[in-house]
């Protein structure tokens, strides 16, 4: 898996718990939209992400979840159990997508069938609930649909427009030819036939609209047919559908995924398909578009096809409004030309638009003279000067733009281009078709930036940044000879006068910018949104007056350039809810430390963002950036041994200065080696605990699970269940904190299938029909104790007693014995599962005793308390780190074995004539008590007998093994020793007497005893 | 049925619903050579068109309707030529 | 050069640093506004590429603060993660200095970047 793949999977994982953590809030939460507008947030960004791979299936489902969140932060009320169920599941199915891409290498094993269904279930929801709720809720349905028809009316967009404007617009401008209408990329590969039926059905007052129609992937589910659709469009001139089908194995196809796509041309009214696409409004895109646009010879290029002077025949003839002759010239050569050549479709154009007799004269000369220019074009040919058709508005030559490479449906290029700018023209031309398309885009952009509100706080800023883009853009190029005027420009900008810059930019791209400062009363905006590049396909036009009453209606910015979209309306929204959120940095800064599973956080308390919204806003640099960092667990191991060799390397010292003294009777050199030891075990020590903090996590990692896990059970169970975590930030090593997750876990899910009763149950025994369930970490000395209390039915002691003896686990002496609480911890021991019968929830015969063997492998202990009706308490007590313990070194037949410090009570020296047998154990009495001695040698079976010292005496270790206290004769007392224990692998890992090895200072191997198993 | 299936060809009439594209979509997995015939078909769900552009098959017949042929020619013909 | 991407997603943040460090570009990162204004008052950068949504400050207000404290008057290319999002007059409005639908394919950001950067073209 690629790094950047890793690292998504890692953040998704994050985005995950956080989501979820967020569900569970929706549900009691008070302040709902708060945690809905988070919730967004998230889902949002892991959209986001997924766009960067190719996963279409978790875009499809995280795309859905997106919608309906989108939907549930305007309209919460459309929020239920059933959607918080639903969006659990889709998150689980994005967890398992991860799962699969780390399984497979970056190659996900992806169930469609799932996906498709998830986003359809969602999708359901969102237009299942949207009648319902219109029904209940009719103001927010109100509300809603005017801006959504409004949506509808901004979607359109007015290309004619320009044509309208360009000639009694701005007066600062410069006169501009109005030029040729833009070939739309689009409309340029239709054949000529196409084209000129779709024109003659076309007049100039009727325009014919583009739509272009996206349905949704699940639309099919809705019953659309959306190819049906687009085909009874009303006056649907042309169309097309378009797919990527063709690359996919009809083996894999989901032939009810929607993924084809619609563009058609029509003349009918605005009005009626608005009407007829009123159900899709959100995935049609409606053109407005001038019968000019039609006027495109497609075809092939070849740029002799024609004699230069039938060329100008024709055009004297159209000049001269004979357009009889016109008609002759033209059908004459055509019979000698490939029809195939778009000069050949100049010519049927020609015949085409003089033979129109619905057409109007001037109409029909304009039409021709643009039909005519473009000939000449293609034929490489110098512009023909004709005469204006209408007075005020003047053509003069035209230069065909390069069309980019490759035609993108959204968009189409300017060809209009001014004779004066003919030397900008050529610097353009002389430049990398890319970089000249994003110079195109820099620059038209930042003309558009400078017709916006000048009033603004922050204008002057913007201004600046803005002259900044201009001079580093086009000195970039090396545009050299635009620069003078540009800095002069600039210098004016900045000084107030704005208007030598829009000049500029204009001289550039000209139409780029319409206006200067505010209120800018063309829609020059609209060149913008046509930009060569596809970046802004979607970019809906400015409606300056329309948007300045939205926006404050909506959000009370007061920003005359506000789009309508209404996005702005959740932004704006999401903007002022950020206050509040913001002020939890707890709950967004928490994912950091929740790290996943691999990898370990490093994070130091005192840089534990504090920052708050100031009204302000001024940052305030004292505040010290959160600098957590991701460090793979790898690292953190390798460090781990590191300190482990080390501190072994070190406990050589104390052995070397031993012998120095004992063998060489170097007494001073040994002191300096203890001298010197002393230092190095402190640095050693040192960064044994630097290292052990990195490696410290909160309980919180595997308490968060909980929440879900509660919620998803008791649920399922019927039963209602409140639960309360408590110590969340104690911490504890990672590997002590990941080997209590199982066993937590299936505590929990103990409790709420055998403890906590039915509602009804409980109300019957007087209890609150809501049961709890608390989870509790705490810190106690260096332990950390877990407590999982419920106040549920408790266990019976009788019952175990007895079941335990059926069971054989327990004689009848022993049955007579037991007290009550040392009854209910039977159910720990091996064996034991009290369940009557196995539910799916608690797993099937493995029951307390998998939980204790889990918490025995890491030195834990448990206790369990309970009380019929009270409820059940268990009590988990785990060292706070196993990464390093400390051993006893004793000897027995000539072995050295290592027994852990935190069972060894004492050491003593027993005299033999202390020992006595009592009912064939061997007993003596330490303080006061008496303390059953077992022979070491002969528990491991070793035939050999302990050894005495000369003082008759022998070494007995003290230990606590469970509740017991015993004392285990061994040979001889070696001291204690740091060790990082590993447990046993291969052959040996089957030997249970044994719980690991380690190696020590003077470079053996120390076997570690599980008194546990041994006695 | 707006389908009638042969082990050579699939013939398409009248109006193809949503409902047939199961059927379709197996006969073109189990006919990989399997051809195509459109001349009486008036319509076909849009799922339908999907499942056949995916396909790429030869159509023997395109729908007399010339303007419904307008719209799914470019997607199928360029298949077929592919 | 020196690049200062500002995003909540870390996978973005990536995906935008391995592009522009590939072709030689010192890149810092923010993961939110507040990050970002932090960083751009005690450095210099030479460009921002901005998220909008983002949790303690969003990218149209980080933009504004940039802009309005005369912190810097680098350019400011705004990403958003999908074109329904488009709300471009907000974002130049707010003083971004272009607006793009991300993830940006690698070529077209290079392009873009080289341009707004002010470096010659090889």
């Amino acid at each position: 898996m690629s790094p950047l793949l890793q690292q998504f999977v890692s953040e998704t994982r994050d985005l995950l718990q956080s989501i979820s953590e967020q569900l569970l809030e929706v549900e009691k939460a008070d302040d709902k939209q708060t945690t809905l507008n988070e919730l967004f947030r998230i889902v949002h960004t892991l959209k986001g992400n997924t766009g960067l791979f190719e996963f279409p299936d978790l875009t499809r489902v995280l795309h859905a979840g997106e919608d309906v969140m989108s939907e549930a932060r305007e309209r919460p009320e459309i929020w239920d159990q059933a959607l918080t169920d639903l969006l659990f599941e889709s998150m689980d199915y994005v967890s398992s997508f991860c799962d699969s891409l780390e399984e497979n290498n970056g190659e996900p094993v992806s169930d469609s069938k799932a996906a498709t269904q998830l986003s359809k279930d969602l999708r359901a929801y969102l237009d299942g609930n949207n009648s319902e709720a219109n029904a209940e809720a009719t103001d927010s349905g109100a509300a809603n649909e005017p801006q959504k028809a409004k949506k509808a009316a901004t979607k359109t967009k007015k290309a004619t427009a320009q044509k309208k404007s360009a000639g009694g617009s701005s007066k600062r401008r410069p006169p501009r030819a109005k030029g040729l209408p833009p070939e739309h990329s689009l409309l340029k590969v239709l054949p000529v036939d196409t084209l000129i039926e779709a024109w003659t059905a076309s007049s100039p007052d009727e325009p014919i609209w583009l739509v272009k129609y996206s349905p949704l992937a699940e639309c099919f589910f809705q019953g659309d047919d959306p190819l049906h659709t687009a085909r009874s469009t009303p006056g649907v001139l042309w169309g097309k559908v378009e797919n990527a089908c063709a690359t996919q194995d009809i083996n894999d196809l989901d032939p009810y995924q929607c993924v084809s796509t619609f563009t058609l041309l029509s003349n009918a009214s605005e009005d009626e398909l608005h009407e007829h696409y009123r159900y899709v409004t959100e995935q049609t895109d409606i053109e407005e578009l001038s019968s000019h646009h039609l006027l495109l010879l497609s075809g092939d290029d070849q740029n002799d096809a024609l004699p230069e002077d039938t060329v100008d025949a024709l055009c004297d003839a159209v000049e001269a409004i004979q357009f009889d002759t016109a008609s002759d010239i033209a059908t004459t050569a055509l019979e000698l030309l490939n029809k195939d050549l778009q000069a050949a479709a100049a010519l049927r154009w020609v015949i085409a638009i003089t033979s129109d007799t619905d057409a109007q004269e001037n109409e029909a000369k304009e039409a021709l003279i643009v039909v005519c220019q473009r000939l000449r074009h293609n034929q490489h040919l110098s512009g023909y000067r004709f005469s204006e058709p209408e007075p005020d508005e003047k053509i003069e030559e035209r230069k065909e733009e390069h069309e980019p490479e490759e035609s993108r449906l959204d968009t189409y290029t300017e060809s209009t281009t001014d004779l004066s700018g003919a030397d900008t023209e050529d610097l353009l031309d002389a430049l990398v078709e890319d970089d000249r398309e994003a110079f195109e885009h820099i620059v038209r952009t930042q003309g558009r930036i400078l017709e916006l509100d000048p009033t603004v706080d922050w204008a002057k800023g913007r201004l600046r940044a803005t002259c900044n883009v201009l001079i580093k853009t086009t000195a970039s190029l090396g545009l050299s000879s635009l620069i003078p005027a540009l800095e002069e420009a600039v210098n004016a900008a900045l000084s107030g006068n704005t208007e030598p810059l829009a000049d500029w930019i204009n001289e550039v791209i000209p139409g780029a910018c319409s206006a200067v400062g505010a209120g800018s009363e063309s829609n020059s905006a609209e060149d913008e949104s046509r930009n060569p590049d596809n970046l802004d396909t979607q970019q809906g036009p400015e409606d300056t007056d329309m948007e300045a009453t939205d926006i404050s209606e909506e959000s009370g910015e007061e920003n005359p350039d506000e789009s309508s979209d209404e996005s702005t309306a959740d932004e704006a929204a999401e903007g002022s809810s950020e206050d509040t959120e913001s002020q939890d940095t707890e709950t967004t800064e928490q994912p950091e430390i929740q790290a996943p599973a691999a990898t370990a956080p490093v994070e130091t308390p005192a840089e534990k963002q504090t920052a708050d919204k100031a009204s302000s806003f001024k940052p305030e640099p004292a505040v010290a950036p959160s600098k957590s960092v991701k460090v793979d667990q790898e690292k953190i191991d390798r460090l781990m041994n590191l300190i482990g060799e080390m501190t072994v390397a070190k406990n050589a010292l104390p052995f070397l200065a031993k012998r120095a003294e004992e063998q060489h009777g170097l007494r001073d050199l040994a002191r300096e080696i203890k001298e010197q030891f002393a230092v190095v075990n402190r640095i050693a020590e040192e960064m044994q605990d630097s290292i052990m903090q990195i490696r410290m996590m909160p309980f919180s990692f595997i308490s968060m699970r909980f929440p879900r896990l509660v919620r998803d059970i008791s649920r399922r169970l019927n039963k209602d269940v409140q639960l309360v975590i408590e110590g969340e930030d104690t911490e504890a090593d990672k590997n002590i904190i990941e080997s209590l997750a199982e066993p937590l876990i299936h505590i929990v899910r103990n409790s709420l299938d055998h403890g906590i009763e039915a509602p009804d149950v409980r109300k019957q025994k007087g209890k609150p029909a809501t049961g709890s369930l608390t989870i509790r970490a705490s810190q106690e000395a260096d332990r950390v104790m877990i407590e999982i209390q419920d106040d549920g039915k408790g266990i019976d002691p009788e019952v175990i007693r007895n079941k335990a003896f059926e069971k054989g686990l327990i004689d009848e002496a022993t049955r007579q014995r037991l007290t009550d609480k040392e009854a209910v911890n039977l159910v720990l021991m091996p064996g034991f599962s009290t369940a009557d019968e196995v539910s799916d929830l608690s797993g099937r015969g493995v029951g307390m005793d998998a939980v204790r063997s889990a918490v025995d492998k890491v030195n834990g202990t448990m206790a369990l308390e309970s009380q019929v009706d009270k409820g059940t308490r268990i009590r988990i007590s785990l060292p706070m780190s196993i990464a390093v313990t400390r051993v006893m070194i004793i000897e027995s037949d000539n072995q050295l074995m290592g027994i852990p410090m935190d069972q060894v009570l004492e050491t003593v020296r027993v005299p033999r004539s202390d020992i006595h047998t009592v009912k064939h154990v061997k007993t003596t009495v330490l303080r006061d008590r008496i303390v059953p001695l077992k022979s070491l040698n002969e528990l491991l079976a070793l035939p050999a007998e302990q050894i005495i010292n000369e003082e008759e005496e022998h070494a007995v270790l003290v230990a606590r093994v469970g509740n017991d206290v015993i004392g285990l004769v061994v040979d001889d007392f070696r001291g204690s020793v740091d060790i990082i224990q590993k447990p046993m692998t291969g052959v040996l890992s089957g030997m249970q007497a044994y719980s690991g090895a380690a190696l020590i200072g003077d470079g053996s191997v120390l076997m570690v005893l599980n008194l546990k198993e041994v006695l | 049925m707006a389908i009638d299936y042969s082990e050579e060809r699939a013939i398409l009439k009248s109006v193809v619903t949503i409902q047939e594209v199961d059927d379709l979509q197996e006969w073109l997995i189990a006919h990989p050579q399997g051809e195509i015939d459109l001349g009486e078909c008036e319509h076909m769900h849009t799922a339908a068109l999907q499942t056949l552009t995916s396909a790429r098959r030869t159509i023997n017949a395109w729908p007399a309707d010339t303007s419904f042929r307008g719209w799914i020619e470019p997607l199928l013909a360029k298949q077929e030529a592919q | 050069m020196k690049v200062l991407i500002v995003d909540d997603a870390s996978t973005v943040r990536m995906y935008h640093r391995n592009v522009l460090e590939a072709a030689g570009y010192v890149v810092d990162e923010a993961v939110n506004g507040l990050e970002a204004l932090e960083k751009a008052l005690e450095n210099t950068f030479d460009l921002y590429i901005v998220d909008i949504n983002m949790p303690k400050m969003d990218g149209y207000e980080f933009l504004m603060q940039l802009r309005s404290e005369d912190i810097d008057q680098a350019p400011a290319i705004m990403v958003s993660t999908e074109a329904a999002e488009l709300d471009h007059t907000k974002a130049f409005t707010a003083g971004a200095n272009l607006y793009m639908v991300k993830p940006i394919k690698p070529l077209q950001m290079m392009t873009y970047v080289r341009l707004l950067v002010g470096e010659e073209s090889v």
